[in-house]
């Protein structure tokens, strides 16, 4: 990550990245020509999760693994009860289990909105080459402050389904090994019930303006970051789009399921990691095709990808114009994770209606009970980013001699990268770097909404340097803004 | 929600309790709240964040209790200006920032305030250091005091 070494060809650093979760910076390579050769995107974090819950009891881990993240700590929790589940080997009664989907589904809606409405439409909504001090929430505040408004909205709702149900809006506790610690109550079903319209007609608003903005800009929106990769997504056992507790499909560039139905608990035998020794985050791929050819994507634009149908009429709609979009094939541009974030938002409303509105939702039998049986768990379940696996091993005492966890944002770490190197040698030429060309490379970045372990969110006032060096490593010149 | 009559004053603690001196503000709210204190409200918050934004708008007047990285001990300041405009995260919103984003989303003139305890421990850790200790009663006292005076 020395970006002072001598044996760097010309290279531009971007750094910070701003409004993405968490620190990271970018690296752009230049050839001898001027022309973007490569670009590296570093996660500068390490927070050890793997390494410091070594010897706790397994079950502490629904508890403790949410701490990771304030945005889906959610998902974790329900990936880490689920592999306590498998070590016990116990399942959730039904309402127990449904009212996991319905803090999952909450988690999905708040994580999607801030995406979409406060990190990635000032984008699209001020323009990428508006100043970037105003090229942020500010701006968005100032110009559209019912857009801003609606969008803090249809957040707070899916924050709202969390605290109504655990008393907590994030790091909830609720979620344990054989279900639930907390039941629904009448009131706060009906409560929640009352709100889903709104939410419903603000998303309408988003995918308004975001089809808005790629109907004047279709030509640029579709080449943008656009390049074949394959995709992991969960799905029902119909193929439907499923978050909480599908198996995992993987497709190819082309859309040809090669492999489909596949236990999460088998994920080892399809996904290896590779580290790279620039970045924190360690490069996942496909094992059976190997790393040069099992590059994957997961998230939104993934799960719509490998999707064969959704579960809910309005998504179900808007899933059959997002696929007659790609004639077949699979939609690549980076760019259309948003749309695919707006129609999981969208089915994802219709699915907690759907679940307020099952009577045995409000029931008090919401836990199973067991004990330290097997000596390995294996969990999953879908995050806003995308596939999230925790694996446990204990000892014959139940304390954890080993945890690994896969994260979305590191599954798609070659493909941020590789989206980076695209944005860029399509709009950086040499040291002529304008800041609308800045913003694009990190737009690449914020498509994915990489959650980078949540310390810090930057969303627009953070300071901005490129650092040009010459091909023996020298500095050349440097553009700050902020 | 502009139809509702407001509210009177809300308190807010910020911040972390497993980090040492920075749960000082949580530590003040919760003291004030045991009084139950008519017309007062209180909340606890690891942040201030954009969700809190429609809450505090129904309130005619909110203080913010929060610890700081600073030498100047207790210091209760009404904040003013929303011109300079700090780091900014989605997670944290300066009080500034609170005021600025009040104003252009929801048009309303915040009447805010800060209470900033200056820490001088935020390492891990649920105890506060003496000299914290100290300002956190004289800060409970005050602004009992405040309120029960109005």
């Amino acid at each position: 990550m020395d970006n002072n070494s001598n044996s760097k060809p010309n290279t531009i650093l971007i750094n910070p990245v701003t409004r993405i979760e968490g620190h990271a910076k970018i690296t752009l390579i230049l050839d001898d020509s001027g022309q973007v050769s490569d670009a590296q995107f570093h996660v500068n974090e390490f927070r050890g999760f793997e390494k410091f819950c070594e010897g706790r009891y397994f079950t502490e881990m629904p508890v403790i693994t949410p701490r990771i993240c304030g945005i889906c700590p959610v998902s974790h929790s329900v990936a880490s009860a689920k592999a306590c589940e498998m070590i016990m080997g116990i399942k959730p009664p039904y309402t127990g289990e449904k009212l996991r989907r319905l803090i999952h589904l909450g988690q999905m809606i708040s994580s999607h909105a801030l995406s979409f409405f406060h990190l990635s439409s000032p984008d699209f909504l001020l323009g990428w080459d508006s100043d970037p001090a105003q090229r942020n929430i500010l701006g968005l505040a100032a110009k559209f402050p019912d857009i801003a408004r609606r969008g803090i909205r249809l957040r707070k709702f899916g924050q709202e389904i969390s605290e109504r149900i655990t008393g907590k809006k994030i790091h909830i506790m609720g979620i344990v090994p054989g279900g639930m610690g907390f039941p629904l109550t009448e009131e706060n079903r009906r409560a929640l019930l009352a709100w889903v319209t709104e939410a419903l007609e603000t998303t309408w608003l988003g995918m308004y303006l975001l089809k808005k903005y790629q109907d004047a800009n279709s030509k640029e929106m579709s080449a943008f970051a656009c390049f074949e990769t394959m995709y992991l997504g969960t799905v029902g056992s119909q193929g439907e789009h499923e978050l909480y507790d599908g198996k995992l499909r993987f497709i190819d560039a082309e859309g040809k399921i090669v492999a489909d139905q596949i236990d999460p608990k088998r994920y080892l035998d399809y996904i290896a990691e590779r580290p790279v020794s620039w970045s924190y985050l360690k490069y996942p791929y496909y094992k059976p095709y190997g790393y040069e050819r099992g590059f994957y994507r997961v998230g939104p634009l993934a799960r719509l990808n490998v999707a064969s149908h959704m579960k809910t009429p309005l998504a179900q709609k808007e899933f059959q114009i997002f696929k007659a979009m790609g004639n077949g094939r699979p939609l690549h541009g980076t760019f259309f994770y948003h749309y695919a974030r707006l129609i999981e938002m969208m089915g994802s409303i219709e699915e907690v209606k759907l679940i307020l509105e099952d009577p045995l939702i409000t029931s008090n039998k919401i836990q199973t009970h067991g004990q330290h049986n097997e000596n390995e768990g294996i969990g999953c379940s879908e995050a806003p980013r995308g596939t999230l696996f925790h694996h446990y091993v204990t000892d014959e005492t139940g304390k954890l001699t080993k945890v690994n966890l896969l994260i979305a944002t590191g599954q798609n770490n070659p493909a941020m990268n590789r989206s980076v190197l695209e944005v860029a040698k399509k709009y950086v030429r040499g040291k002529d770097v304008q800041e609308g060309a800045l913003n694009r490379v990190e737009a690449a970045i914020r498509c994915y909404d990489p959650c980078l372990s949540c310390s810090t969110h930057a969303i627009g006032a953070m300071p901005l340097i490129v650092e040009i060096r010459d091909s023996r490593g020298g500095l050349v010149h440097v553009v700050k803004r902020g | 929600m502009s139809s509702k009559e407001a509210k009177k004053f809300l308190i807010v603690g910020i911040g972390n309790t497993i980090r040492s001196d920075d749960g000082v503000g949580a530590y003040v709210v919760s003291e004030i709240g045991k009084q139950h204190i008519p017309g007062v409200e209180i909340r606890l918050a690891q942040q201030l964040n954009l969700e809190f934004l429609e809450e505090a708008i129904e309130f005619e007047k909110i203080l913010l209790v929060d610890a700081a990285f600073s030498d100047e001990g207790l210091v209760f300041r009404k904040i003013l200006s929303d011109g300079d405009q700090p780091v900014i995260s989605s997670h944290h919103l300066s009080p500034e920032l609170f005021l600025y984003l009040a104003k252009r989303i929801y048009h309303k003139d915040l009447d805010l305030y800060l209470c900033s305890i200056g820490g001088k421990s935020f390492g891990l850790g649920e105890q506060f250091s003496d000299f914290v200790t100290l300002l956190a009663k004289k800060a409970v006292s005050e602004i009992c005091a405040f309120l029960k005076g109005k």
